[in-house]
């Protein structure tokens, strides 16, 4: 039986606390998950089922990366059969190099707004005359952790959520939790949560979380 | 006489407390509940209240009626490694287990007793290995706690300390176990010396 808290959410009891896959499998529009992985292994199994279950249902994916988080994906597509090169010309499947769909990037700063604006445009492009929903999956890590800029990536992360229920989307946010630091992290680390709806954390349990089902509120 | 309750305390405080961190990584990861835990000290205020309890607040603002998830995996957790009282400690030792009991000499027989008897109820041979002094007190508790016909069998056998070791070296059982559990080196014994008795060098 369903409890509904304060914010007119569902909440669920521990047994109902869902797997990883159905809510990878199938988002509803509009999640926008955060994964945070300890092993790269996960990464590409939580991102290629998100893109195979996308493309098998005739939904358009692009996945933002660098060429070593990019790489693994397309080759477990080729494994399970799908035609990637095919894909990618019919522009079903986008693989951008940061925010530069399908390109090297060209510009220094591409999380400026024009830059995102240009991305969502190149992303939605046909949504939803050929396409009904579009996904996004994106591997924020060396921006967030390496460069160090964590308000860009943050504010990144800001503005896809905010967009979450204006767009027919839903989004995957790949995070290498090796790379977290406790300290240095530690407040950031908040910032990234906040913006998120569900998080697929590295444990053993192989759980996908609701965050902040009551809104965060008091 | 050193009075080791406080210490025993702090030990059960942070049991439980390590049981809610293992917990905590279990459900998240080891990294994502470290981080998180060093955030939600930063996030969560509050001078009166624990570190656990401010990650525990956290979580339930974070994951709401989810964070149960961790909070019933830590209770599963304490109840497993945690502490127990200790006659139910004593009903349920596992094969392999190896333990302290902290005691008084004036009771020390007595608080054995628990564990000799569910020993003997197993069909176990029970081997108490004590200072010669306590060997008089332990085969009264013994015959005290109806166990005498096993004293008498053999079943319960005490023994003092430096005598059990003493026919634990002439058993040879300690010398087969060195040489098991200790890396192989080239022998040294002459090829024709072949005896299957324990041959200390």
């Amino acid at each position: 039986m369903m409890e509904q808290t304060a914010g007119g959410r569902s909440r669920r009891p521990l047994l109902e606390v869902p797997k990883w896959d159905s809510l990878v499998r199938a988002p509803p529009l509009g999640s926008h998950v955060l994964q945070v992985y300890e092993e790269p292994r996960r990464q590409v199994e939580v991102a290629s089922l998100f893109v195979a279950e996308a493309l098998e249902r005739g939904e358009r994916v692009c996945c933002v990366g660098s060429t070593l988080d990019t790489a693994p994906i397309r080759k477990a597509l080729g494994d399970a059969g799908f035609d990637v090169d095919s894909r990618l010309r019919s522009r079903a499947l986008l693989i951008a190099n940061r925010l530069v769909v399908n390109d090297e990037p060209k510009r220094p700063e591409e999380n400026s707004p024009q830059s995102v604006t240009q991305f969502l445009h190149d992303t939605f492009e046909g949504v939803p005359d050929r396409y009904p929903a579009v996904r996004l999956w994106i591997n924020p890590t060396d921006r967030f952790f390496e460069d160090g800029r964590f308000e860009q990536a943050i504010a990144f992360e800001q503005s896809c959520h905010e967009r979450r229920d204006v767009f027919p989307w839903s989004l995957l946010c790949a995070y290498d939790a090796r790379k977290l630091i406790p300290e240095r992290h530690a407040a950031a680390f908040w910032d990234v949560l906040r913006n998120h709806s569900h998080l697929i954390p590295a444990g053993e349990l192989g759980v996908a979380l609701e965050l902040f089902p009551d809104g965060g509120g008091p | 006489m050193i009075d080791v309750r406080e210490a025993i305390e702090e030990i059960q405080v942070r049991t439980g407390d390590q049981a809610y961190w293992h917990a905590l990584e279990m459900v998240l990861g080891t990294l994502t509940a470290r981080t998180l835990r060093s955030t939600l000290r930063l996030k969560i205020r509050g001078e009166d209240l624990s570190e656990r309890e401010r990650v525990a607040k956290g979580l339930a603002e974070i994951f709401s009626a989810q964070a149960a998830t961790v909070e019933n995996l830590a209770r599963r957790e304490s109840a497993l490694r945690g502490p127990r009282p200790r006659e139910a400690a004593l009903q349920e030792l596992e094969m392999h287990s190896h333990w302290v009991d902290f005691s008084d000499a004036a009771n020390e027989t007595r608080r054995a007793m628990g564990f000799v008897k569910r020993g003997i109820e197993r069909g176990a041979k029970v081997v108490a290995l004590l200072p010669s002094p306590n060997i008089e007190a332990y085969r009264r508790e013994v015959a005290g706690s109806g166990c005498g016909e096993d004293l008498d069998s053999g079943r319960s056998k005490a023994s003092s300390r430096s005598r059990g070791a003493r026919d634990i070296r002439r058993s040879g059982w300690s010398e087969r176990s060195r040489r098991r559990y200790s890396p192989r080196r080239p022998s040294t014994r002459p090829s024709h010396c072949e005896s299957k008795r324990p041959w200390i060098p």
